[in-house]
C-alpha cells in the first residue's frame, strides 16, 4: 500500500470510530446517560471550586491559603470521583454490550479500533454533560463563598471571581477525568474476543471475571492503591499535632484506600453469592446464584458504594474526632469555624458520590432487562424477580458498607493518633459510630432503593 | 496498487484454506477431563470450491470453522488462509487478514442492532478505511433484495433479510473465503435457498470458496463436497453429494455415535 493510501486509510478508521460512537450513543442513549450525569454533577462541583481558586488567586492573606487549600484538595477528590464514575459506568456499559463489541470485532475492527470506539462514545456522551455542568456550577461557587462567609471560614473584604480562567479550567479537568476514565474502561474492551459473538446468550459472561477472579492488573492496583493507604495513614500518625500535615496525608488515605477494596472487591461479591446460594428461600437462592456468576459485574456497582462510605465516614469522622479535641478549649475559636466549613463542601462531596453510586446501581440493573425477562418466561413471579434483585441490593450494599467502613478506618485511626494519641479517643468515639451505622445503613437503603426502584421500571 | 499485489497472491495460490494436522484441546473445568474437539485434521480447499461440514452435534465443526477463521488458535497444528499461515499473527494482523479475505456468516445473523442495513453492510469496509462506493453497496443490496430497506434497523427485517443482509456484508469486500456456520439454520426453507443460492453464486461467478457448517442435507447437497466429523477427526468425505446420499451417510454416523 502507497504512503498517500496508508494515511488516508488511518484517516478514514478516525472518522469511522467517531461516526460509529455518534450513531451508538443515539441508539444507546440510555446505556450513556450514567456517565453523562456523572459528568455533569462533577463539572458543576469543578466550576465551583474552579470559582473558589480563582477568588483565592485574587485575595491576600488567611483568605487566600483558605481558598486555595480548599479549593484544590475538593477538587482533586471531585476529578477522582468523576474519573472512577466514569469508569464503573462504562464498565458496566461495555460488559452489557459485550456481545455487540465481539461482534465489531468478528466484522474487522482491530482491538485498537474497539477501544477508540469506545472512548470516543464516552465523549460524546460525556461532553454535553460537562457543558451543561459549568451552567450551576457558577451560582453553585457564589453560594458556597457566601456560606463560608457566614461561617467565619473567610473574612470580608471578599468579591466572589469566576473568569473564563476558571470555567477552562473546570471543563478541561473534567474532560481530563472523563479521558481517562473512559481509556481504563476501554481496555477490557479491546480484550473481548470475537468468538464472543458467536455465544448464544445475549449479556452472557463474555470473559474471565464471571467467578470473580481478577486481571492481574487489576490486582495489582487494587493491593497498589491499599498500600499507598497504609503508607499515608502510617505517615500521618507522625506528623505533627499542629499544622495541616495531618489531614494532608490522613485525609486521602480513605478515598485510596476505598478505590482499592472497590478494585478487589469481586471475589468478595462471589464469595458472598456463594453463600446466599446454599440458604434457604428461591429468592435468595436467585440472588446469590447471580451474584456468584455475574461477580465482576455486581462489583462494578459496589465500587462507587464503597467509595461513599469510606469517604462519608473517614472524612466526617476525621472532623468529629478535631470537634472532640478542641471541645474542651476554646468553643466557637477559627477551628469551629473551619469545621462548619468543612461539614459543608464534605456534604457536597457526598452528596456527589450518592449521585455516582445510585446512576451505576440504575445502570447495573436496567441493563438486565433480557435476564428478568427469561426469568419471568421460566416461571418466576414478578415478585419473585423483584425480591430477588432486592436481596442481591442488600446484599451488595452490606458488602459495600463493610469495605467502606474499613477504607474510612485508613483515615480515621491515624488521624486520631496523631491528634489524640490512641486509636479512637473516647470522648469521640459515639458521635463516630453512630456516624459509622447511619452512613452503613443508608448505604444499603440506596442500593436496595435504587435496584428495586429500577428493577421495577425494566421487569414486567 | 493494493489491489495489484492481491490479485498477485490470488493467482499464486490456488489452495483457499490448508489445514495441517490441526488440534484442539479445550481444558477440562472443575473436575471434567478434557475435550479433545478437534484431532488432527488434514483439510485443503482449492479455490472456488463450495464445502459442506457435516457431524453429530458435538464432533467439533464449529471448532473446525473457528480454527480454520483465525477465531480460535489451535493447539498445534497449522492454518493457512489464502497463502497466509496464521500462527505467526497478532490479534490487530489477524484482523486486518480477517477483513481483508475472509468474510462471515452465521445462524443468529450476527448484525449490530443499532446501525441500518446499509451501514451493517458498509462497516468492515470502514474499518478497513477504505472509500465506500455507494452505487456498488445499493446494487450489491438490490441483487439480494433488499434495496427497499437500506435504512432499515436489523430489528425491522425478517430472519432471511437480516440474513441477507450479513451476506452482503460478507461478500461486499470479495474476500477469497466465507465461512458460514448452519447460515439457514434459523430460516424457513424458501428463505433458506435463497441464501444458498447467493453462497453458490459466490462460488461460480467469482471463484471465491466457501466452507459452510450445516445439520441439512439439502443444504449441504448444493455444495461441490461435503466432509464428515465425528468425534474430532474426519471420517468421510463426498463429492458431487445428492441430499440422499448425505442424509444416509448422516444416518449412519449418528448411529455410530449412539453406540
Ligand atoms: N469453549 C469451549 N470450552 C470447552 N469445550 C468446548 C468449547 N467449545 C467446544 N467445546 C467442546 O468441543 C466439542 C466440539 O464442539 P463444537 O465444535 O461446538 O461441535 P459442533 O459444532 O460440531 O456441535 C464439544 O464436545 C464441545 O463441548
Ligand atoms: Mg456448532
Amino acid at each position: 500500500m502507497s504512503a498517500a493510501g496508508a494515511t488516508r486509510g488511518v484517516r478514514g478508521v478516525r472518522w469511522t470510530s467517531g461516526r460509529l460512537a455518534v450513531r451508538t450513543v443515539r441508539a444507546r442513549a440510555g446505556a450513556y446517560l450514567a456517565p453523562a450525569v456523572v459528568a455533569l454533577a462533577g463539572t458543576a462541583l469543578l466550576t465551583a471550586f474552579a470559582g473558589l481558586l480563582a477568588t483565592g488567586r485574587a485575595a491576600h492573606g488567611q483568605n487566600a491559603s483558605t481558598l486555595l487549600g480548599m479549593a484544590s484538595i475538593l477538587g482533586g477528590w471531585t476529578v477522582a470521583i468523576v474519573a472512577y464514575g466514569v469508569v464503573s459506568a462504562v464498565a458496566l456499559t461495555v460488559r452489557a454490550r459485550g456481545r455487540e463489541i465481539a461482534l465489531l470485532r468478528l466484522v474487522a475492527a482491530t482491538p485498537r479500533q474497539v477501544r477508540r470506539t469506545v472512548v470516543a462514545e464516552t465523549l460524546v456522551a460525556t461532553i454535553p454533560g460537562i457543558v451543561l455542568g459549568l451552567l450551576p456550577g457558577l451560582p453553585l461557587g457564589a453560594l458556597l463563598l457566601d456560606r463560608l462567609l457566614a461561617l467565619g471560614a473567610v473574612q470580608e473584604p471578599l468579591r466572589y471571581r469566576t473568569d473564563g480562567w476558571a470555567v477552562g479550567l473546570a471543563a478541561a479537568t473534567s474532560l481530563l477525568a472523563a479521558w481517562v476514565g473512559a481509556l481504563a474502561a476501554s481496555r477490557r474492551a479491546s480484550r473481548i474476543a470475537p468468538i464472543a459473538a458467536l455465544g448464544s446468550a445475549d449479556g452472557a459472561p463474555a470473559s474471565r471475571g464471571g467467578d470473580g477472579r481478577l486481571a492481574k492488573g487489576r490486582r495489582n492496583a487494587g493491593i497498589g492503591a491499599l498500600l499507598l493507604a497504609a503508607a499515608l495513614g502510617g505517615t500521618a500518625t507522625g506528623m505533627p499535632v499542629q499544622g495541616s500535615g495531618v489531614t494532608a496525608t490522613a485525609g486521602p488515605a480513605c478515598v485510596v484506600a476505598a478505590l482499592g477494596l472497590g478494585l478487589l472487591a469481586a471475589p468478595a461479591v462471589a464469595a458472598l453469592g456463594r453463600l446466599l446460594g446454599r440458604l434457604p428461600g428461591a429468592a435468595v437462592r436467585l440472588a446469590g446464584r447471580s451474584l456468584a456468576a455475574r461477580a465482576a459485574q455486581a462489583a462494578a456497582s459496589v465500587g462507587p458504594l464503597v467509595l461513599l462510605v469510606g469517604v462519608a465516614v473517614g472524612t466526617l469522622g476525621m472532623q468529629m474526632i478535631e470537634d472532640a479535641g478542641s471541645a474542651g478549649g476554646a468553643g466557637g475559636g477559627p477551628a469551629a469555624q473551619i469545621a462548619s466549613a468543612n461539614y459543608l463542601v464534605v456534604a457536597m462531596i457526598v452528596g456527589f458520590s450518592v449521585i455516582a453510586a445510585a446512576n451505576t446501581l440504575i445502570a447495573a440493573v436496567r441493563d438486565r432487562a433480557a435476564e428478568f425477562a427469561l426469568l419471568r418466561l421460566t416461571g418466576a413471579t414478578r415478585r419473585q424477580v423483584l425480591a430477588s434483585v432486592a436481596v442481591e441490593a442488600g446484599a451488595t450494599g452490606a458488602l459495600a458498607a463493610v469495605l467502606g467502613l474499613a477504607a474510612a478506618v485508613a483515615t480515621v485511626v491515624p488521624y486520631a493518633v496523631a491528634k489524640a494519641g490512641t486509636a479512637l479517643p473516647g470522648d469521640a468515639a459515639a458521635a463516630v459510630g453512630a456516624l459509622a451505622a447511619g452512613v452503613a445503613v443508608a448505604a444499603v437503603a440506596l442500593a436496595v432503593g435504587v435496584g428495586v426502584g429500577t428493577a421495577r421500571r425494566v421487569a414486567r | 496498487m493494493t489491489q495489484a499485489t492481491r490479485t498477485t497472491r490470488r493467482t499464486t495460490t490456488p489452495t483457499a484454506l490448508s489445514l495441517r494436522q490441526v488440534t484442539r484441546t479445550f481444558a477440562g473445568s472443575g473436575g471434567d477431563s478434557a475435550v479433545t474437539a478437534l484431532d488432527a485434521v488434514d483439510l485443503d480447499l482449492p479455490r472456488g470450491t463450495f464445502t459442506a461440514v457435516m457431524g453429530p452435534s458435538g464432533s467439533g465443526k464449529s471448532t473446525l470453522l473457528h480454527c480454520a477463521a483465525g477465531l480460535d488458535r489451535p493447539t498445534s497444528g497449522t492454518v493457512t488462509v489464502d497463502g497466509t499461515e496464521l500462527g505467526g499473527l497478532d490479534e490487530t494482523a489477524l484482523t486486518r487478514l480477517r477483513r481483508d479475505r475472509m468474510g462471515f456468516v452465521f445462524q443468529s445473523f450476527n448484525l449490530l442492532p443499532t446501525l441500518t442495513v446499509h451501514q451493517n453492510t458498509v462497516l468492515p469496509m470502514e474499518l478497513a478505511g477504505r472509500r465506500v462506493d455507494r452505487a456498488a453497496v445499493r446494487a450489491l443490496l438490490g441483487r439480494l433484495g433488499l434495496a427497499d430497506r437500506l435504512g432499515h434497523r436489523p430489528a425491522q427485517l425478517s430472519g432471511g433479510q437480516q440474513q441477507r443482509v450479513a451476506l452482503a456484508r460478507a461478500l461486499l469486500l470479495r474476500p477469497a473465503i466465507v465461512f458460514a456456520d448452519e447460515p439457514t439454520g434459523a430460516l424457513d426453507s424458501t428463505a433458506a435457498q435463497q441464501v444458498l443460492g447467493l453462497l453458490r453464486n459466490a462460488v461460480d461467478e467469482t471463484a471465491q470458496t466457501v466452507l459452510m457448517v450445516t445439520h441439512d442435507p439439502v443444504a449441504a447437497a448444493r455444495a461441490d463436497a461435503v466432509v464428515f466429523l465425528a468425534d474430532g477427526r474426519i471420517v468421510d468425505t463426498l463429492r458431487a453429494p445428492d441430499a440422499d446420499a448425505v442424509a444416509g451417510r448422516m444416518a449412519r454416523l449418528g448411529a455410530g455415535a449412539l453406540r
